[in-house]
């Protein structure tokens, strides 16, 4: 049996593939949130960003491949709409998480300066997530749009 | 869901065991048993294999009132 043959052949019927999905999808998630949190923990450790380039290398991955086959899937979220307020809303969140992590890592240099990085690391972070959730919910838009509405004759036009 | 006792009405009465009517449709008797508990909800294709099988229609296997 070649390789190719090797996965085309299926063991599971049409339930199992479901439930292995499923599973698949919760493990992803759990080690995505996992990640998150050893980068976030080794970093207000002291670890420094060479040792934990690996791993920033493989969580940014795993997150640019889910975002980019989400908008080719024209899939936006399951529970938020895709519109300015929510990425305001989100964005600030995001900035906030931030602006703790700032506190937290900057604080054996001083109140003063830790405030001053925090916040500037704040904001850049909520701009910068704001932009890419705009540039996101554009290119979904486009998407969504070009799968609702093929160009090419199909059954539903004819 | 429901319950799917018309398929284990179907299925019985051709004297067909779970794992039977499972080997001769292609899947495991674990989607059957979650078919009938109407804890799984089947592919069209699924359904139609099924009533081909039990010589019934999709609307006597599978049409709730």
């Amino acid at each position: 049996m070649n390789l190719k043959e090797f996965f085309k052949h299926d063991n599971l019927d049409e339930m199992q593939k479901q439930t292995l999905l499923k599973i698949e999808s919760r493990g992803f998630w759990v080690l995505w949130v996992l990640l998150l949190a050893a980068l976030i923990i080794e970093s207000l450790l002291g670890f420094a960003p060479r040792e934990m380039a690996a791993e920033w290398f493989i969580f940014m991955l795993g997150a640019a491949y889910s975002v980019l086959s989400d908008l080719r899937a024209g899939i936006w979220d399951r529970h938020l709409k895709p519109n300015t307020k929510t990425n305001v809303v989100v964005s600030v969140a995001g900035g906030v998480a931030v602006f703790v992590w700032g506190l937290i890592k900057f604080a054996a240099l001083g109140a003063g300066i830790a405030v001053l990085q925090a916040v500037i690391m704040g904001v850049c972070t909520w701009v910068l997530c704001f932009a890419l959730l705009q540039l996101s919910m554009k290119a979904y838009k486009k998407r969504h749009a070009e799968l609702e509405n093929p160009k090419e004759d199909d059954d539903e036009n004819e | 869901m429901a319950k799917n006792l018309k398929l284990k009405a179907a299925r019985a009465a051709l004297d067909m065991t779970q794992a039977d009517l499972a080997a001769v449709v292609g899947v495991s008797r674990q989607t059957i048993n979650a078919i009938e508990k109407g804890e799984y909800n089947p592919t069209i294709n699924l359904c139609r294999s099924i009533c081909r099988v039990l010589g019934k229609t999709l609307d006597e296997l599978f049409w709730e009132e």
